[in-house]
């Protein structure tokens, strides 16, 4: 059991009620896939497991340890995130934005003048060839496409060799047919290097097709939690028809 | 069980995917035979004819030993990473590392210039797993916003079963364009089956990985050693040969693979960012000779004729307290009326001095030259002349400062304005705004934040620029300060500046709370 997530419940200070009573635990190599429509509160969720949503009640274990103010450095030093609008340094070229993925375990004068090992930087060009943009490892990220941006923030996400990658609706900036692409190349990483992600996506199709797992978040709550191969359209349909909440359900 | 088949066979089948239609290109007889004799297993090969018999043949453990073209390909097919092992990869005659790129051509004659104009074309692709012939070329295609398996992209599609025909297809005229791997194009070149003035390259692939031979990942460990040290040995016993014919030599694939990534290495700082430390260096450097700057006799002598000087200015003098106010007060007053005169003036000539804005080049043309012009005479000197033409008082300093403040701030106006984000601008004039209308609307709300900054920043500058207008006669604090200095009562010099940095101290609190406030 890599993650384990008891009852957390997250109200903002504005009274929304983001997360209540939330339970659920991710195996070591799991690919999990949280759907939902936005405001279902996955994306707090998401940012409550590394330590950027603190939540009022509830615990999240991460290898059986709680996480709390103490044992969050090290829990980060083990997961990467990959955003919806990438968060990348846009002038900055995608090799350097992906060697920053290494910058808290470099030499603090060093990395300020933006150098790096060789060995390091052989560890950025691998990731980059791993995301299939060796070529544009010196292209700046703002001259990238969509898809190239989000690639290289999955290389800077990977490079520290995470055991656990949160995905935060990585596709919903792109459209169809590099969200499937960005989704099979997050798929192919997952077995290569072993990882476990958790992803929070809002299309049904590619739940579907990519993922061990769904869970699914309506209001707050966990409305579905099972292995993909064992839910159909038709059932998350009907699950969500009950519930109040937008998903979509195109097929690409 | 496959291992225990192997050893009662006794014999080794190698699939070779196809990449080419002549023997000679894709020549693995000299290298497998070479193999047989040293490790003493009969070694058959077979030419495949597709990506998909050759990875059937091993699935099922019929042949042991392939080349599946580049391993890009054979990424993409899962059952594969788990299914083979590369164990070599070959090294062109001639070039130093195993790479190659996958070329889109066309005929010489074709008016196909650039990747995109493909588009709707008539064009040969190989089999999917081709590297390429169709993996690689897929991405470069999807660069330029062509999905290559959308059959609508294209004209026509002719699938070809290798590089050579898919040449051949090009220079034959069947198709306009073909994506195909440099290594066959140069081997055709070199054989003089093609001529180089028979077709042109629009667009070529970054380098890509050399193609290895694989062996099955089940195979008997003791002989997966044997075949590889073999071939990698091979080059020192025989001509190797393989893809691209002749081979100078099989590298480690984790040697290769190394290679190929250090191949991208750059150092973190080019030449250009080395280059203007350099320069910058260097000019400053001449500079300080030029101009004779010595920090040791600065710290030796000039610091004794300070401490004279400071020694002189203290304590200071505030015996007409109320006179420095009210002078202080009054160059307050006349920075805040030259601000006034600058932000009335700099509205209109900010406005047409911004390119996106200014009715008509002329008029552009004037404004900036008002700006430019007020910008680049000092409001000192300005003051000098307007005290000669309209005589002492506040009068002079207040235009002098109004005016050369003007030129700065309608240039700060038109460059906010004219990085100003357009695209409401278009919506508004695509519904009948007129032109006043998209600015008050779609502009004056964009630039206001920037317009209070920019103000706040000019009256402060102002209020510090204003102090010294009173030594040429423009009114104010200057005045007493050139008074006191020319009667050498240092300790009133010294009150003066106290009581200027307190009020510009003040100003200053306050503009930065107006500035978080509203900016």
């Amino acid at each position: 059991m890599l993650i384990e997530i008891n009852d957390l419940k997250k109200t903002f200070s504005n009274g929304t009620k983001a997360l209540r009573r939330v339970n659920f635990s991710v195996n070591q190599g799991d690919f999990v896939v949280v759907l939902g429509a936005s405001g279902s509160g996955k994306t707090t969720l998401l940012r409550s497991i590394n330590g950027l949503v603190e939540c009022e009640s509830g615990e999240i274990k991460f290898r059986n340890n709680i996480i709390s103010s103490s044992t969050l450095p090290s829990l980060r030093k083990e997961t990467g995130m990959v955003f919806q609008d990438f968060n990348l340094v846009n002038n900055l070229s995608a090799i350097n934005n992906v060697l920053t993925g290494l910058l808290d375990s470099s030499n603090n004068f060093t990395s300020m003048l933006y150098l790096f090992t060789k060995e390091q930087k052989k560890q950025a060009l691998s990731c980059l060839e791993m995301v299939g943009l060796l070529d544009k490892a010196y292209s700046r990220v703002d001259q990238l496409s969509g898809g190239q941006k989000q690639r290289v923030g999955i290389a800077r996400a990977i490079i520290k060799n995470p055991a656990l990658l949160l995905a935060d609706e990585p596709v919903a900036s792109l459209d169809p047919m590099i969200s499937n692409s960005i989704m099979s190349l997050l798929w192919s990483i997952r077995r290569q290097i072993g990882l476990t992600v958790i992803c929070n996506l809002h299309q049904v199709d590619l739940a579907l097709k990519y993922s061990d797992r769904i869970i699914g978040l309506s209001g707050g709550r966990v409305v579905l939690d099972a292995p993909s191969a064992d839910v159909s359209e038709e059932y998350i349909r009907k699950i969500y028809d009950g519930h109040s909440s937008g998903l979509f359900f195109n097929n690409i | 069980m496959k291992d225990i088949e192997n050893k009662t066979k006794n014999s080794l089948l190698v699939a070779i995917a196809p990449a080419s239609d002549s023997a000679e290109s894709l020549d693995f007889e000299k290298l497998f035979s070479y193999v047989e004799s040293e490790i003493g297993i009969e070694i058959k090969i077979k030419q495949c004819k597709d990506y998909k018999e050759a990875i059937e043949l091993l699935s099922s453990g019929m042949a042991q030993i392939g080349w599946l073209g580049g391993m890009s390909s054979t990424q993409e097919i899962e059952i594969q990473n788990s299914l083979v092992e590369e164990f070599a990869v070959g090294v062109p005659k001639g070039k130093n590392v195993p790479f190659y790129r996958s070329q889109f051509i066309v005929k010489a004659s074709s008016d196909i210039h650039y990747l995109e104009d493909i588009r709707n074309k008539k064009i040969a692709l190989g089999d999917n797993f081709s590297t390429s012939g169709y993996v690689v070329p897929s991405k470069e295609l999807s660069e330029v916003g062509i999905d290559i398996e959308n059959e609508n992209s294209f004209n026509s599609i002719k699938k070809v079963s290798n590089h050579d025909e898919a040449i051949n297809a090009v220079i034959n005229e069947e198709v306009d364009v073909a994506p195909v791997s440099s290594i066959n194009l140069d081997l055709m070149i070199e054989n003089n089956v093609i001529s180089q003035k028979d077709f042109k390259i629009i667009h070529q692939s970054p380098n890509i990985a050399g193609a290895p031979l694989v062996y099955l990942t089940e195979l008997d460990p003791i002989l997966k050693g044997e075949i590889k040290t073999t071939v990698l040995d091979a080059h020192n016993h025989i001509n190797v040969s393989g893809y691209g014919g002749l081979l100078d030599r099989y590298l480690d694939p984790i040697d290769s693979h190394r290679e190929y990534i250090e191949s991208h290495l750059r150092p973190q700082w080019g030449w250009r960012s080395i280059f203007a430390i350099i320069g910058f260096i260097l000019i400053y450097t001449l500079i300080a000779i030029d101009l004779e700057i010595d920090l040791s006799q600065l710290l030796k002598d000039s610091y004794l004729y300070m401490k004279d000087v400071l020694a002189r200015m203290l304590p200071p003098d505030f015996s007409n307290f109320k006179d420095l106010m009210f002078s202080m007060l009054e160059t307050v007053e006349i920075a805040m009326m030259g601000t006034l005169l600058a932000i009335l003036l700099s509205i209109p000539v900010g406005l047409f001095s911004a390119r996106n804005i200014a009715p008509n080049y002329p008029i552009y043309l004037v404004a900036k030259t008002i700006t430019v012009f007020f910008r680049a005479i000092p409001e000192f000197i300005m003051a000098m002349i307007l005290v000669i033409a309209i005589g002492f008082g506040a009068m002079p300093g207040i235009i002098a400062l109004g005016l050369h403040t003007m030129g700065f701030l309608a240039k700060f106006y038109a460059e906010a304005i004219e990085h100003v984000n357009e695209d409401p601008m278009q919506a508004l004039e695509s519904m009948g705004a007129s032109k006043w209308q998209v600015i008050a609307f779609a502009v004056v709300p964009q630039i206001i934040p920037s317009f209070i900054g920019n103000n706040l920043y000019i009256l402060d500058r102002n209020i510090r620029m204003a102090t010294m207008l009173g030594i040429v006669g423009a009114g104010g604090i200057g005045y007493e300060l050139q008074s006191a200095f020319r009667m050498f009562q240092y300790p009133r010099v010294s009150a003066i500046i106290i009581v200027i940095f307190i009020t510009i101290f003040v100003i200053d609190m306050i503009s930065s709370w107006i500035r978080s406030k509203v900016v």
